[in-house]
């Protein structure tokens, strides 16, 4: 048993988009004995976004994050290549400038934290190779994933910009995923587009260069031979899996059907989860054939997946709701028209005219209201 | 020590398709790639075609993908590459067309740059020099020194799959002009690099400053040069609405609200794109992937929202 | 067949100075160039430009003196005043341009200190000079739409009834080989620097408008006087630029002695490049030396200042060296840099030849003499690459258009396909240059005698004969860069003996031609130039004045 303890940074879409992401990472976590705790109060990394706006604010907010597990005198865990870039980049720009972490501590002192410099920040990936080791990874496998082929799909911010990656002092780190990919006994499927862009970043702005992105890398992939593609990043995670289907074919005309797999959810199979556990169902892409030949008989769903039943439920409401509104406006309507007609307050002959004369009056002024509009 | 590097090869006059050739050398422990390729032409074959000239890292002539990464050949060294017995591979730079070996038609390179208009356009001149800050011309430097050497064109992954991308090198040197103090164009170069194929295509993916070897970071530049266009009034993108909710969700949330985000993005007057939206939408929720509709918030964040609405107000 | 006005050959400073300028008079003008014109060696030029600014209270007759001084009196002294009156407005208009010189704290032009000069008033951008310059030419160059025959190697500059009327020239994207008329013809080819090996030049530094210019007839001045830069990397040659000694780099001995102080008390490391290079050459031989070279020490500038003054010397000393110039002293020797001697011109640009005319490192005009001053370089280009696109003007309103003919075209074609067709039993064109060029150092070093000259011209005419039996491997049209290895070759071996000439000829020691057989000057017999003609095979040499104006030839102390 290796036992670990880590500040437990999961990123916003983990929360959001991929609680898959999430399950899955407590799940492993658990079977690997490592502790952790996770930072609620830290604020989102920003992605890089909010640093092309405002650079000190990014890091503020990420040098913080680091204070709050400093706080708490432990090193922080990531589960998102992109969480784990602009974090890394953040802490390379302050121990590089004493002046500008100065800078940074006194925005941060209001609340009682001053950020000294020794927090390392290191995704489950790097974890799992430098922390823990391969050989005791292995340990912990139940199954082995041998005739399987994974493409690794690395997600820019784990790869570049290197010197804030600590790739000197670890230069495993640039191969981590094919090593770790290799160590479950599955062979990994090389492709040109493994440390290229996914598009997430542009799809809300150029979304055909986005998608485009994505079906090169999950087209090349696939002929390649691969069976799924393995990613440490959620955002990479959602372009690839939730556009893949319209995008490869529009682009390839083949089927957009590579399943896009998270990281722990590799590392999941390998150690003999259930796949229901794990959260596939979630994908967009589905992963049903991939699981059937990973897991054969295995459960898929989840028995608590009532997401239709949920559908169904809300649209039902809605629609009673919306029916009752219309029910109720369409009396205040008729009974104001009824009281111009015959000026009459009285509510009973409101309801002996609601006959063929009031369908009459009514049918007057609908016709007024086409002519009005020229037909 | 023996090097051992494949070389991918194409004469347009022989060969249908590239292929890569092997050649076994014996060189320095300090030799270059590019001391080994020209070795190679001297002594073994001289049908190898490249460029190269200054052999010291400033004319920018001998950009080559190795190992699949664009490099300045002349300053990579073997030993730093592989390890002895290591895989060296070199190609042509990417995203433009070979023209024979290691010589790629640079020319879609040139007409980005071209593009961009390069060169000063001052309103007036004066008699004397312009009178400019150290700061000013020392910050250019950086930009300046670009050598045009291709590298993060050819790595760009924006623009493989779009060849209209105005592209890292020619953006990098639109910042040299919108930055320098004594061209009075700044506003008309922002607000033609503000669409076009300009400043918002870039993915951010740090390629090109991976690349650079002589840390002009384009990058950066480029996400400079989209503040600038803010301040400047170009606020019709949908980049700018991306980010711009970015930050008011975090100011707000601590945390990111997707849902939000996705809607400001697209922008609500958009009714395709909301509507597109709308069927990833109800697919994401079906699955259970659908952002909440009431995002997470950060526990007790009222200091991130102070942090936030501090700096963002300076 | 295409037509111009004003053709250039070569498309560096002073190539594409000539353009911007031919342009600017309503000529049509087309440069022509074997690589872009951003990779023209001018980009590696890093310590910056001179002027003597007069609003600022300098004195351009105190560069002048700097220059005939540094120049050990061989210069022509009209054409110095010339360069250096017309300098300031040179800057001022590079700096209109958009160069992004440094500023002092007023935000006007800043300067550095730099050799052979008591007053500091080079200009320049951190170590990066000549390429913040050359691009802002090549920006200048798109504006006013220049035409450009990017990657064409000129093979032969074509004379009809004793004019210059073009060029022939191979387009190596496509191998074709086609000729070019045009009424005017500026050579800006730059300099030769691999006739010599090491050197800090690049390897498309091979003279090829030298030998362009004496096959047309035209004359080479003042050939045997090669610079020999102080501190330039042992092995590969790479340059480290002046400035780290004008912003104050010591030079050390094995023994931590600053020796400048037994050479040049006065001017100490900013002496004459001659001065020095010789300075520390005697170090090293007298055993002082540590591996064949002596220090630049630099330490005491601080990380900061060399990374914003002279950052690209310290990414050359890192990537080449792995030494952070903050922390260690790097090891440094003299090394083939430039040439002083070039294709004779007047203070116009004009040759011998009618409609000929040539500008930069390749010209001689003479400004820079028997030893250049750091930073005179970048001056020269500028100014003459001006002067001889006005000069031309001229010329092309009085001459007519005269077309190439064809058997000129094909004659060089068939000279093309004979050196493609020798057999492969052959010598490898790489392995003449390198034979010849270490024999070119050898003997024409820093030092030398007529023993090592005599020997270094009988081994560079072997490698003539040897020609004859090259062998070129790739036979094919596209990109041919064996050919062009080839011709340049051609080229390469016209200048060694032409350096060769003039050295053996110069019976004096004088700037940088220092003869350990007669180590004085000899103003009463010498102080003349040397001119090489090439008549078939043979190279003759005779001699002509040096202007005097002002100066009066002195005692060169430093």
């Amino acid at each position: 048993m290796i036992t670990k303890k880590y500040a437990f940074y999961p990123g916003c879409v983990a929360r959001g988009g991929a609680p898959e992401l999430y399950d899955s990472s407590l799940l492993v976590l658990d079977k690997l004995g490592i502790e952790t705790i996770e930072l609620e109060k830290a604020a989102c990394t920003g992605a890089g976004v909010l640093q092309e706006k405002n650079q000190k604010l990014g890091d503020v907010l990420n040098i913080r994050t680091l204070a709050l597990a400093e706080k708490m005198n432990l090193p922080v865990m990531t589960i998102c290549s992109t969480c784990q870039g602009v974090m890394s980049q953040a802490n390379h720009r302050v121990l590089n400038n004493p002046e500008y972490l100065e800078e940074i501590n006194s925005e941060l002192k209001e609340e009682g934290l001053e950020y000294k410099g020794t927090i390392e920040v290191k995704h489950l990936l790097w974890i799992l190779i430098e922390d823990i080791g391969l050989d005791e990874l292995k340990k912990t496998f139940k199954k082995e994933l041998k005739g399987f082929h994974f493409a690794p799909f690395y997600g820019c911010y784990i790869v570049r910009p290197s010197d804030a990656l600590g790739f000197s002092e670890n230069p495993e780190r640039q191969h981590s995923l094919d090593m770790v990919i290799d160590s479950t006994g599955a062979s990994v499927t090389d492709f040109s587009g493994k440390t290229k862009c996914c598009g997430f970043p542009i799809l809300l702005i150029n979304q055909k260069n986005s998608l485009k992105m994505v079906s090169n890398h999950t087209g090349e992939a696939k002929d390649k031979g691969a069976d799924a593609m393995v990613t440490p990043c959620p955002l990479c995670h959602l372009n690839l899996d939730g556009y893949q289907g319209k995008v490869r074919k529009d682009n390839r005309g083949d089927k957009g059907d590579l399943p896009i797999i998270h990281l722990p959810q590799l590392i999941g199979l390998a150690m003999g989860i259930e796949p229901y556990r794990l959260g596939f169902k979630r994908h967009i892409v589905s992963t049903d054939d991939f699981i059937s030949s990973i897991a054969p008989g295995a459960r898929q769903s989840d028995p608590q997946n009532f997401n239709i039943a949920m559908l169904i439920g809300m649209v039902g409401f809605a629609s009673l709701l919306f029916a009752l509104i219309t029910a109720i406006g369409a009396f205040f309507v008729l009974r104001a028209i009824y009281i111009y007609e015959w000026g009459d307050n009285s509510f009973t002959h409101y309801i002996d005219t609601c006959s063929f004369e009031g369908i009459y009056f009514i049918g007057k002024y609908f016709c007024s209201f086409l002519s009005f509009l020229g037909f | 020590m023996k090097a051992i590097i494949d070389v991918k090869r194409f004469n347009p006059e022989n060969d249908s398709e590239e292929y890569f050739q092997k050649y076994e050398i014996e060189v320095e422990e300090s030799s270059t790639i590019l001391d080994a390729l020209i070795k190679i032409r001297e002594d073994m074959d001289g049908t190898l075609a490249l460029r190269c000239s200054c052999r010291a890292s400033i004319c920018g002539s001998c950009g080559m993908k190795v190992n699949g990464s664009a490099k300045l050949v002349c300053k990579t060294r073997l030993v730093d590459i592989s390890p002895v017995g290591g895989k060296v591979q070199v190609e042509p730079l990417g995203n433009m067309p070979v023209i024979k070996d290691l010589v790629v038609d640079m020319n879609p390179f040139w007409n980005k740059v071209k593009q961009i208009k390069p060169y000063m356009k001052p309103d007036s001149e004066p008699k004397a020099e312009y009178i400019a800050s150290n700061e000013s011309m020392t910050h250019l430097v950086d930009v300046m020194n670009c050598i045009m050497c291709g590298a993060c064109v050819s790595d760009c992954t924006a623009l493989e799959v779009d060849k209209n991308f105005i592209g890292p090198a020619a953006l990098a040197k639109a910042y040299r002009f919108v930055a320098d103090p004594r061209d009075d164009e700044s506003v008309e170069r922002l607000g033609f690099l503000n669409k076009n194929s300009g400043v918002w295509d870039c993915t951010r993916c740090y390629a090109c400053v991976e690349v650079c070897p002589k840390g002009v970071a384009p990058m950066d530049r480029i996400m400079k040069m989209r503040d600038l266009a803010i301040n400047e009034g170009f606020k019709n993108t949908s980049g700018y609405r991306h980010t711009e909710s970015f930050v008011k969700s975090v100011g707000k949330f601590g945390r990111l609200d997707e849902a939000n985000l996705a809607l400001t993005s697209v922008g609500f007057f958009n009714i395709f794109g909301l509507i597109d939206l709308a069927i990833v939408g109800i697919r994401a929720f079906v699955r259970g992937k659908l952002p909440p509709i009431i995002p997470h918030k950060a526990k007790r964040n009222e200091n991130i929202k102070r942090i936030v609405k501090k700096l963002e107000n300076k | 067949m295409s037509n111009h006005d004003l053709l250039i050959i070569g498309a560096g400073l002073a190539g594409l100075r000539a353009a911007v300028e031919g342009v600017r008079q309503g000529l049509n003008v087309a440069v022509i160039t074997k690589v872009h014109p951003v990779r023209s060696h001018s980009n590696a030029a890093q310590g910056g430009i001179n002027a003597a600014l007069t609003d600022r209270g300098d004195d351009w007759r105190d560069h002048a003196l700097s220059t005939i001084k540094g120049s050990d009196y061989l210069a022509d002294q009209d054409a110095v005043e010339i360069m250096c009156r017309e300098a300031g407005d040179a800057l001022i208009e590079l700096e209109h341009m958009g160069v992004i010189f440094s500023r002092d704290d007023e935000g006007k032009l800043g300067t550095r200190a730099f050799g052979g000069q008591k007053k500091a008033r080079t200009f320049f951008v951190g170590a990066i000079t000549g390429s913040a310059m050359l691009h802002v030419l090549y920006e200048q160059s798109v504006k006013y739409n220049l035409s450009i025959y990017e990657e064409w190697f000129v093979t032969k500059l074509v004379k009809i009834h004793g004019k210059c009327v073009g060029v022939i020239a191979i387009d190596m994207k496509t191998g074709k080989v086609e000729s070019i008329s045009a009424k005017s013809v500026v050579i800006a080819t730059g300099g030769a620097g691999r006739v010599f090996e090491p050197s800090t030049n690049a390897i498309i530094c091979t003279g090829d408008g030298l030998s362009l210019a004496l096959r047309s007839g035209a004359e080479l001045m003042d050939t045997e006087m090669i610079q020999y830069h102080p501190t330039t990397l042992a092995g590969n040659g790479i340059l480290l630029s002046e400035a780290a000694r004008g912003e104050g780099a010591y030079l050390v001995n094995s023994e931590g002695e600053r020796f400048m102080k037994k050479y040049a008390p006065d001017y100490m490391e900013l002496a004459s490049r001659d001065v020095v290079s010789r300075a520390e050459q005697t170090e090293i031989d007298e055993g002082r030396g540590i591996n064949g070279c002596v220090l630049l020490d630099m330490r005491h500038l601080g990380k900061k200042f060399i990374g914003e003054r002279l950052g690209y010397l310290q990414e050359v000393a890192t990537e080449f060296m792995g030494i952070d110039l903050a922390e260690k002293p790097i090891p440094i020797k003299p090394g083939m840099h430039y040439i002083m001697g070039g294709i004779k011109t007047d203070s116009n640009g004009a040759t011998s030849v009618p409609g000929l005319y040539a500008a930069g490192e390749c010209a001689n005009v003479s400004v820079h003499g028997a030893n250049r001053l750091g930073a005179n370089s970048l001056l020269d280009t500028v100014v003459f690459g001006r002067r001889s696109a006005v000069n031309s003007v001229e010329w092309v309103k009085n001459n007519k258009q005269i077309d190439i003919p064809e058997e000129i075209l094909s004659s060089e074609k068939d000279r093309f396909q004979s050196i493609l067709d020798k057999p492969s039993s052959g010598i490898r064109p790489g392995k003449l240059r390198l034979e010849m060029a270490e024999a070119m150092t050898k003997g024409i070093g820093v030092w030398r005698d007529e023993k090592s000259i005599n020997n270094a011209w009988e081994t560079v005419k072997n490698i003539r004969s040897d020609y004859e039996n090259i062998y070129i491997d790739d036979k094919g049209k596209v990109f041919n860069t064996d050919l062009i290895g080839a011709l340049e070759l051609d080229f390469m071996i016209d200048v060694a003996e032409s350096i060769c000439a003039g050295a053996k000829a110069r019976k004096e020691s004088r700037g940088a031609h220092f003869r350990t057989d007669l180590k004085s000057r000899d103003d009463k017999n010498w102080l003349k130039h040397t001119l090489v003609n090439k008549n078939d095979e043979d190279f003759l040499v005779k001699t002509s004045e040096v202007k005097i104006t002002d100066w009066k030839p002195e005692e060169r102390v430093y």
